[in-house]
């Protein structure tokens, strides 16, 4: 035998047949979901959740966040740390602060279902770069800074159509105690992204105003809405509280559902209340809040309408927040909230449309 | 549903590409959603793999797609210095499709039928490749009775363009023990051939 046997069993490999497109989709839309599935380390709107996971092919950072001041007057260079007095937590109970509820007197938004609302913020969040091992047992280390962006968002009023995200990165800043890594200047999120539309969302995950229009006025009731479901999260206190910035973070909530949500948050355990809250545009309101890995999360309102202004992150805990007490880790202004008839021209065509994992279900958005 | 690609959801912002597959590993820790760019590059490589090693392609389909599911939990190990991730994949996938002895083995029943190439192209083909033909039968179960370890490596290198190098990244093992795993197993494979031809 004088050829080679491994030559000999190179020449009978057998052809492999084409792979089928639809089981290379599938199995793509299976990695994406596992993608798109992990524990937030802060909490991830639904709208973020969901950005991240369509955004695969072009790298929208789903990283987890939380938001840090972005408006002027607290303009640092990337080098300096942000740090703000300790807050001083409320000694009203939450139910008394929250009991002044809203009866706004500003003039309502009330967008058709043909409409959009487009809410536009700054934000500022933590980003987590996880700690690597190598097989070699090399260590690269854990990193974090805080991404700041200007956003836009348009999102149909009935949930009925795809909305978009217009996002431009602005210049990272150190998260105290962190050197900013190399990758912070490289984010590649900036641009335009399309949000489809998923197909049957439970109804208790719906945002859309059309939808949030027909939840109860009353606080029980919204109570019992933010406790509905399997919402993920540690605890259902959690998730109730994460359920509530969703519906608040960058939508528009009729006035009655807003007076009922802003009751109802109080009711949570472990949520309290803080006067003279900041948001990242300077704008002073009542911080409703919980601390989560050491870090005081705050959802600031406007006292009197009870709108959303913007989101604070302030480190209370500095041994289970690895960063310095009184250190703003997270801040974020919704700058406008408006009603428009149609989607800019910027926004990208629909494509073959992905499957995200809600209510551990996988559907397929368009 | 409208057929466009995937890339094109960002509409103008498409992001560049990492220049290696590590780069990639490396941000998809940081951006989960990263690891996708893996699957594009590699997917159709480990398809071919797995369905020239299994029997029925749907198996072949779920060994790919577990493939890249379990590269991505284990995306946190991959050692970053290794440019390359298509040893990585090949490895995992070489472990996945030994839990599919039996398909394998129908596989390597069916390649020990199929009828030699048609003739139309005799007078191009070697001779090694009409040897290679009429020990089709032979060859196959010869393939069969090897260790799994052994059969991994052989078709790894024979089956896919991994060198030595690669192929000891693929199964974890030293490329010194890839030699000799190599070379064990072509004696087997020579004896079994004078034995049954």
């Amino acid at each position: 035998m004088n050829n080679d046997e491994i030559q000999l069993v190179a020449d009978i490999r057998p052809d492999a047949p084409p792979y089928d497109r639809e089981a290379r989709n599938a199995a793509k839309r299976r990695l994406v979901a596992a993608a798109g599935t992990r524990e937030p380390r802060w909490r991830r709107s639904y709208t973020l959740a969901l950005a991240g996971a369509l955004a695969v092919a072009v790298g929208t950072t789903a990283v987890v966040t939380a938001q840090a001041p972005g408006g002027e007057t607290n303009r640092q260079d990337g080098g300096t740390q942000a740090v703000v007095a300790l807050p001083e937590i409320s000694h009203m109970s939450a139910h008394e602060v929250l009991g002044r509820a809203a009866h706004a007197a500003r003039d309502e938004l009330d967008p058709r279902d043909d409409q959009f609302v487009k809410v536009e913020s700054q934000t500022m969040y933590g980003a987590f770069g996880e700690l690597v091992t190598n097989d070699k047992g090399e260590t690269s280390p854990e990193t974090r800074y805080l991404y700041r962006t200007k956003r836009a968002i348009w999102q149909s009023a009935n949930g009925e159509k795809a909305g978009v995200l217009k996002v431009e990165n602005l210049e990272p800043r150190v998260y105290p105690g962190w050197p900013i890594p190399q990758s912070a200047y490289k984010r590649r999120d900036d641009g335009w992204t399309r949000l489809p539309i998923c197909e049957k969302p439970p109804a208790y995950l719906r945002n859309d105003y059309a939808s949030l229009k027909k939840l109860p006025t009353d606080a029980d009731g919204m109570r019992a809405h933010l406790y509905t479901g399997d919402r993920g999260g540690d605890s259902k206190d959690e998730a109730a509280w994460a359920a509530a910035g969703d519906m608040l973070r960058e939508n528009y909530v009729p006035a009655a559902q807003r007076a009922a949500l802003f009751k109802a948050i109080g009711t949570i355990p472990g949520v309290d209340v803080m006067e003279n809250a900041e948001d990242a545009a300077g704008r002073k309101g009542i911080g409703v809040g919980r601390v989560s890995a050491g870090v005081r999360e705050d959802l600031i309102f406007d006292p009197t309408t009870y709108e959303l202004l913007g989101e604070r992150g302030v480190v209370v805990d500095e041994k289970e927040a690895k960063s310095p007490a009184g250190s703003l880790v997270a801040s974020t202004a919704q700058l406008s909230v408006s009603v428009a008839d149609s989607l800019p021209e910027e926004t990208p065509e629909a494509s073959d449309g992905v499957s995200v994992v809600l209510d551990g279900k996988e559907v397929s958005c368009n | 549903m409208v057929t466009l690609p995937l890339t094109h959801m960002a509409g103008t912002h498409t992001p560049p590409s990492p220049s290696d597959d590590a780069a990639l590993i490396e941000e998809s820790l940081a951006d989960p959603d990263r690891f996708a760019g893996l699957f594009d590059r590699h997917a159709d490589e480990i398809y071919r793999y797995a369905a020239r090693r299994l029997d029925d392609v749907t198996t072949a389909e779920d060994v790919t797609a577990e493939t890249f599911l379990v590269a991505f939990r284990k995306r946190k190990r991959y050692d970053l210095s290794k440019a390359d991730a298509r040893p990585w994949l090949y490895g995992i996938a070489s472990n996945l499709i030994s839990g599919h002895r039996r398909s394998e083995v129908r596989r390597l029943k069916a390649l020990a039928r199929q009828a030699p190439e048609p003739p139309a192209g005799f007078e191009e083909r070697s001779a090694e490749r009409v040897t290679a033909d009429r020990l089709r039968p032979a060859l196959a179960a010869a393939l069969t009775g090897l260790r799994s370890a052994e059969r991994d490596l052989l078709l790894l290198v024979a089956w896919t363009d991994l060198t030595y190098e690669k192929a000891a990244q693929a199964l974890g093992v030293p490329v010194g023990t890839v030699r000799s795993r190599l070379s064990r197993t072509r004696t087997k494979i020579r004896r079994f051939l004078e034995s049954h031809v």
